[in-house]
């Protein structure tokens, strides 16, 4: 029995450390430059986005989000969907907000921009504004972050 | 992390005591009582940190109402430092392995030197967290509202309301700190887990060390007559397997569950949760303090995710289960129902949030399922796409055939319970997931490859705990005398001096049923 105790404990802490060689590593791969350019470049479109969209309108603002396409659509929520507040319906909001594709450039998101539409006489009927106050040179979408 | 750990102090001291694991414990009791917040709030309204601070109280003071009833459980009633030899033997081991198991998790977290957000985090997680602070009105808009093509919003809340709970204190409503927290907290569940292999090795080597009725003083040098009794030479190996497999846990913890460890993910704190309840819940000796573990654990798990919220059902009904057969005869006729009452306090706590969302309909809660002619061919897709994830169950079944056909006696006498109740686990999660690939409705191959890394994370972190248990009750079995049969003997050998209050099983008592091992 005390040989293959000692078997049990060779081969377990032998797996454990194998994996655990490979666990570091995994760990250590997460600090690759590539990674972390992905990364920066990621956080700086949705830094983008959140700023362009604060500066069209305010947290208490009742929007709408249009759906340009789907992929827009769950862009912009993961870009300001903290802090927008949404309204029940379209006849409520005061603006509506989507995602502009494909804009030349330099006030850009990696060619995206924030765009709003009023809704109301009060604020202008049709009015389009486009946000401002920080691009992130290039075009899109940022690289996809792991799922 | 200070206010959740403030938040979590009193309530982990009373279930638990004095312990070194109360120290990655209480953030974790923090989570859970800003989860409870956050359902709250969503189920009546007033304020999310209204709420957080209406439990945190509540929490604080049942701990106090408990200590002025039971004197005997006030954590402050025993010395800071015992120098009782045996007791300082217990201290330096576990300090050592305290050192090296947060050691090896601060350097897996420097993955955070990567400013990663991950997808979902960023989709769900973490933004549902912004949620939470704005009015309730328009948290129910968010939660109902069509058009937001977020069905999994409904999912279990911890890391949302955790996310919450960081920016209302700092201000500070960055996607960073958040990703931050939260894999500070996945940190503190990989310690809890992988400090129960430090105390499993503990345990198991004193009970090896004084089990014997003093039949072979060779193996022990004995320290103070109340003390706990000293390992010596071989005996000792226990410790040292218990301490490194402890730090190659942590390890292959963060392997598995990187990139998601610090991006935000939801999946590693549930999994990580879920292997932690196996251990305290299910293979370590009966105390009170490790099933204050266990209950804090398994709240973790299932206010997670949904998987989470399956995993830790099975979990309740397992440690309930074993709690009842594990009683001795007499006793499981008067007090079955206290593990089943924890049980239900359990279901109850961490079905709240299901509840709530059916009853504020929240979109995303109708189940479509794919026909039935088609779930035996997403099933085997599912498992195909899960093998190469569940590698170690090649390493993990043979250890466990060869250590339940050999070394069970030492197992036993070491104090951990039958592996099997960590494999019903295993593969109930296992299954799970499995059913929800083959009825769901979503193309089988994109989800798949989107999702099955993330999902096998818990079985495949078990398989590894399973592997390192057999390593400890291994390193018993080079111990002289390890496999004689056991005697009935009654003292409280074999864990932290707190166990004197707690009362846990008596030592070396035959266990009423071979189920309850």
């Amino acid at each position: 029995m005390i040989i293959i105790g000692a078997g049990v404990v060779i081969v377990g802490l032998t797996g454990l450390g194998v994996q655990a060689v490979r666990g570091n590593n995994t760990v250590s791969s997460q600090r690759h430059a590539a990674i972390m350019h992905d990364a920066a470049v990621d956080n700086a479109f949705y830094r983008c986005l959140d700023v362009q969209t604060r500066s069209l309108v305010s947290p208490g603002e009742p929007v709408w989000l249009v759906a340009g396409s789907f992929g827009d659509l769950v862009t912009l929520i993961k870009g300001v969907g903290n802090w927008v507040t949404i309204a029940d319906r379209l006849s409520s909001a005061q603006a509506t907000v989507e995602l502009r594709d494909n804009v030349a450039g330099g006030q850009t998101c990696l060619g995206t921009v924030v765009v709003a539409k009023d809704t109301t006489p009060h604020h202008g009927g049709d009015r389009v504004r486009i946000g401002s106050g920080a691009s992130v040179p290039g075009v899109g979408p940022p690289p996809a972050p792991p799922l | 992390m200070a206010v959740l750990s403030a938040s979590g102090l009193a309530p982990t001291l009373a279930l638990l005591g004095r312990r070194w694991v109360v120290l990655p414990l209480m953030p974790l009791t923090g989570s859970v009582l800003a989860a409870l917040a956050a359902t709250g709030y969503l189920a009546t309204g007033g304020t999310f940190l209204g709420w957080f601070v209406v439990l945190a109280v509540a929490g604080t003071a049942i701990a106090v109402v408990f200590w002025v009833r039971r004197p005997d459980h006030r954590p402050w009633r025993r010395p800071l430092l015992s120098w009782a030899p045996g007791q300082l033997w217990l201290s330096v081991v576990g300090a050592l392995g305290a050192v090296a198991v947060l050691g090896a998790c601060a350097w897996c977290l420097r993955g955070l030197a990567t400013p990663t957000v991950g997808f979902d985090a960023r989709a769900l997680w973490l933004m549902r967290g912004g949620w939470f602070l704005q009015s309730h009105h328009q948290l129910l808009v968010k939660m109902r509202i069509p058009d937001i093509p977020l069905v999994q919003s409904v999912y279990p809340p911890l890391v949302s309301a955790t996310t919450s709970l960081a920016w209302r204190v700092t201000g500070d409503q960055s996607q960073r700190l958040a990703v931050v927290v939260i894999a500070l907290l996945n940190s503190c569940a990989v310690i809890t887990a992988s400090w129960a292999l430090v105390e499993a090795g503990r345990s198991a080597a004193l009970r090896l060390a004084s089990g014997d009725g003093g039949r072979r003083p060779a193996l022990v040098s004995r320290g103070a007559a109340s003390g706990p009794a000293l390992p010596t030479g071989a005996a000792v190996v226990p410790m040292v397997v218990g301490v490194v497999s402890a730090v190659l846990l942590v390890f292959v913890a963060f392997g598995i569950t990187e990139p998601f460890a610090t991006n935000g993910y939801a999946d590693p704190i549930w999994s990580l949760a879920a292997v932690g309840a196996v251990a305290y819940g299910l293979q370590a000796e009966a105390s009170r303090a490790n099933l204050g573990v266990t209950v804090i654990l398994i709240l973790v798990v299932g206010m997670s995710k949904d998987e989470g919220l399956a995993t830790g059902s099975l979990l309740i009904v397992l440690v309930a289960l074993r709690g009842v057969v594990t009683m001795a005869a007499g006793e499981r006729r008067r007090r079955w129902w206290h593990p089943v009452l924890i049980g239900v306090a359990e279901l109850v706590a961490i079905g709240a949030w299901p509840l709530v969302v059916r009853i504020v309909h929240a979109r995303g809660l109708t189940s479509n399922y794919s026909p039935a002619r088609l779930w035996a061919s997403r099933a085997r897709a599912s498992y195909d796409g899960m093998t190469p994830y569940l590698h170690v169950l090649a390493l993990a079944i043979p250890v466990a055939v060869v250590g339940g056909l050999v070394l069970s006696r030492v197992r036993r006498r070491s104090g951990l319970a039958n592996d099997w109740w960590a494999w019903t686990t295993l593969t109930g999660g296992l299954v799970a997931v499995i059913w929800a690939f083959a009825t769901g409705t979503v193309a089988i191959k994109p989800w798949l490859e989107g999702t099955v890394h993330r999902v096998t994370e818990f079985p495949a972190l078990a398989g590894w705990w399973i592997v390192a248990t057999w390593a400890v009750v291994a390193g018993c079995s080079l111990a002289p005398g390890a496999a004689e049969p056991m005697r009935a003997r009654r003292g409280t050998v074999g864990s932290e001096p707190a166990d004197v209050v707690d009362g846990p099983v008596p030592l070396a008592e035959p266990l009423s049923s071979a189920v309850g091992e």
